[in-house]
């Protein structure tokens, strides 16, 4: 085949980037018809949370490609995830494998997710044309598609070139996709660092983020940024944990955590700010005090998960075809 | 005091047929005839005024009475600031914008006609200096001792070969040969701690390949094969080199796609877009917007 189109991907920014290009994909695919606040949730997206040092923009989506495949892996899907630098000497091959990859996929109807051709972000690869050699991708809704010569695979504006294709799907219990998803929370709040020490993770994030605002050695725009995308994150874990307890009603004290900490978030998105941070210092001791009840409230609230996730853990270690030798 | 004071008086001057020269420069402002002689010098070489000198009159006149004195004016310090600014635009993230804001700061700073001279900085920025420091070094071929805060090994002191500066990830990089490892590899910018040429000369290494350090020299440009009309011979489409082919069709590259298709709806000159397919239905899907934003008005 010469080239394909998928004309029915729309992309909503309404949420961080990768779940932005995720959710198109799938429900374009008719793999997932829930809310979106539902897939940030049981892909366990919405529970990332890393800041940089200097609440540099990129805090939102740094990570290891690695965790989006974890991500479509609790849904039950089939994913592969292909990651690499362009100075590696084998790049040539894997961008050969790359082109054969995306297209297949394409023409069997769905999109590919890659990683910051022109900006640090997600877009999805929706279409090819062989005679002129060219990808169609898409960063956000937009009527026409971006377009990225072949030649120019993997050059991305920042870090690692990577690219997700995905496949079939199992069933799988909605319960043990919520099992999953607070295990990557769990994950999350206890590792100290993404990527390198600069952008600190869960518990450690908060961190970050306190010193930053009482030193002022910040970004820019950078918090801004991330505050944006933070207060959407925090209150999709709200929304999402509303549905859990429907399921998993043990869940309702973290639910009633997690709800707290959305309105803590919803109350900083109130705050006239100038967007810029020397006229918007004055609302720092306030941010400051919101930051530490925000982190107690999700420690807390990690805490019930926790429990919650080791009586699980600690049934599910029983092999049930050994119970039939006792 | 700036010469452009003394030189727009001047200017007046001699517009007025005043025949000033450059003891009357000396005497109104209160500098020595040399200095008074090198304004008129500047006024003449770098911005291009007709001046004749009348020896009857003791003075000066235009040769040429439309030439005007340029609307912008812009001092040494702040030419290697722009020179510094289009470095650092055209090498943020490579988008098509940015390039053109490069442009532009080129053009102000007059680069390519420059002469590369090792000049005295007064800006506070040690990067700017920096900068301009290597780039007069890798036109001259001009060997630097550097200062160089190792990762891994601490300050050391370097004698390199520098042949390019390049933008990556967001760090400035100098690709150059060391003398003192016998490699050639990117020292970052910002780990360069003190700078001094001894002016010896080098050549460059035969194994010097840009596009191993700078991955991104290695991105192709978009290509589109264009008709243009009769008549139209320009070696440049708007400010894009033409490549004519035997065919008779013109192959144009560029970067910015954005920037490509508002440059094609402002320019009457081409007839028809023979390739890509997807640029031809990019102009007409914009021009579809366009007319139904026109028709539903009426």
């Amino acid at each position: 085949m010469s080239g394909k189109i998928l004309s029915n991907i729309t992309i909503k920014g309404e949420s961080r980037s990768y779940i932005n290009c995720l959710y198109a994909l799938l429900t374009a695919a008719g793999m997932f018809s829930m809310p979106k606040y539902m897939l940030s949730g049981m892909t366990g997206m919405a529970f990332k949370f890393t800041i940089h040092n200097k609440l540099l923009p990129s805090s939102v989506d740094m990570y290891n490609p690695w965790e989006n495949w974890r991500a479509v892996d609790t849904l039950g899907i089939y994913s592969e995830v292909f990651s690499g630098s362009i100075h590696n000497p084998t790049f040539p091959l894997y961008k050969k494998e790359a082109l054969r990859k995306i297209k297949q996929t394409i023409d069997d109807g769905k999109a590919v997710i890659a990683w910051g051709l022109n900006q640090p972000l997600y877009y999805l690869i929706c279409g090819y044309d062989d005679v002129d050699r060219v990808f169609f991708f898409k960063y956000i809704h937009d009527d026409e598609n971006d377009v990225m010569l072949y030649d120019n695979f993997g050059f991305v504006n920042q870090g690692d070139w990577s690219y997700q294709l995905v496949g079939d799907s199992i069933h799988k219990d909605i319960r043990d996709i919520y099992r999953a998803s607070f295990q990557i929370a769990i994950d999350e709040w206890e590792a100290e660092y993404k990527v390198n020490p600069e952008y600190a993770s869960g518990r450690s994030a908060y961190r970050n983020l306190i010193n930053a605002l009482k030193t002022g050695d910040v970004h820019d725009f950078g918090p801004y940024h991330i505050m944006e995308t933070y207060i959407k994150s925090k209150h999709e874990i709200h929304m999402y944990m509303q549905e859990v307890i429907k399921e998993l009603p043990q869940l309702k004290q973290a639910a009633e955590l997690y709800r707290h900490v959305a309105g803590i978030y919803q109350n900083i998105s109130s705050l006239s700010v100038a967007k810029s941070f020397i006229e918007d210092r004055k609302f720092v001791p306030t941010l400051v005090e919101l930051f530490e009840i925000a982190l107690k409230k999700e420690e807390a609230a990690v805490r019930e998960l926790k429990i919650y996730i080791n009586e699980i853990m600690g049934n599910s270690a029983i092999n049930p075809t050994r119970l039939k030798d006792i | 005091m700036s010469n452009i004071h003394r030189i727009i008086w001047f200017d007046q001057e001699v517009r007025a047929n005043k025949y000033p020269n450059a003891n009357q420069i000396a005497e109104k402002f209160e500098i020595s005839v040399r200095q008074a002689n090198r304004d008129i010098e500047y006024l003449r070489s770098s911005m291009g005024a007709p001046l004749k000198y009348i020896a009857a009159k003791r003075g000066f006149e235009y040769e040429d009475n439309t030439f005007v004195l340029p609307n912008v004016y812009i001092t040494e310090e702040e030419k290697i600031a722009l020179s510094y600014l289009a470095y650092k635009y055209e090498n943020y993230d490579y988008t098509p914008k940015n390039s053109r804001v490069a442009g532009l700061f080129k053009k102000l700073t007059n680069e390519e006609k420059q002469e590369d001279k090792i000049p005295i900085f007064n800006l506070d920025d040690t990067s700017v200096s920096l900068i301009y420091k290597i780039k007069c070094c890798i036109k001259e071929k001009k060997r630097l001792h550097i200062k160089y805060a190792d990762e891994q090994n601490g300050m050391q002191n370097l004698i390199i070969h520098p042949y390019d500066i390049y933008t990556m990830y967001k760090n400035d990089y100098v690709a150059a040969f060391c003398e003192d490892t016998g490699t050639i590899s990117g020292f970052t910018l910002e780990r360069i701690v003190c700078i001094e040429s001894d002016n010896r000369s080098f050549s460059i290494h035969t194994a010097y390949d840009q596009t191993k350090l700078n991955p991104d020299s290695r991105k192709v440009p978009f290509k589109a094969i264009i008709e243009f009309e009769e008549g139209y011979n320009s070696s440049w489409f708007m400010g894009r080199e033409i490549r004519r082919l035997p065919s008779g069709f013109c192959e144009i590259e560029f970067e910015d796609l954005e920037e490509f298709i508002k440059d094609l709806l402002m320019s009457k000159n081409w007839r028809r877009i023979h390739s890509p397919t997807w640029l031809k239905s990019k102009l007409k899907n914009r021009c579809m917007y366009i007319l139904e934003k026109i028709n539903s008005e009426n």
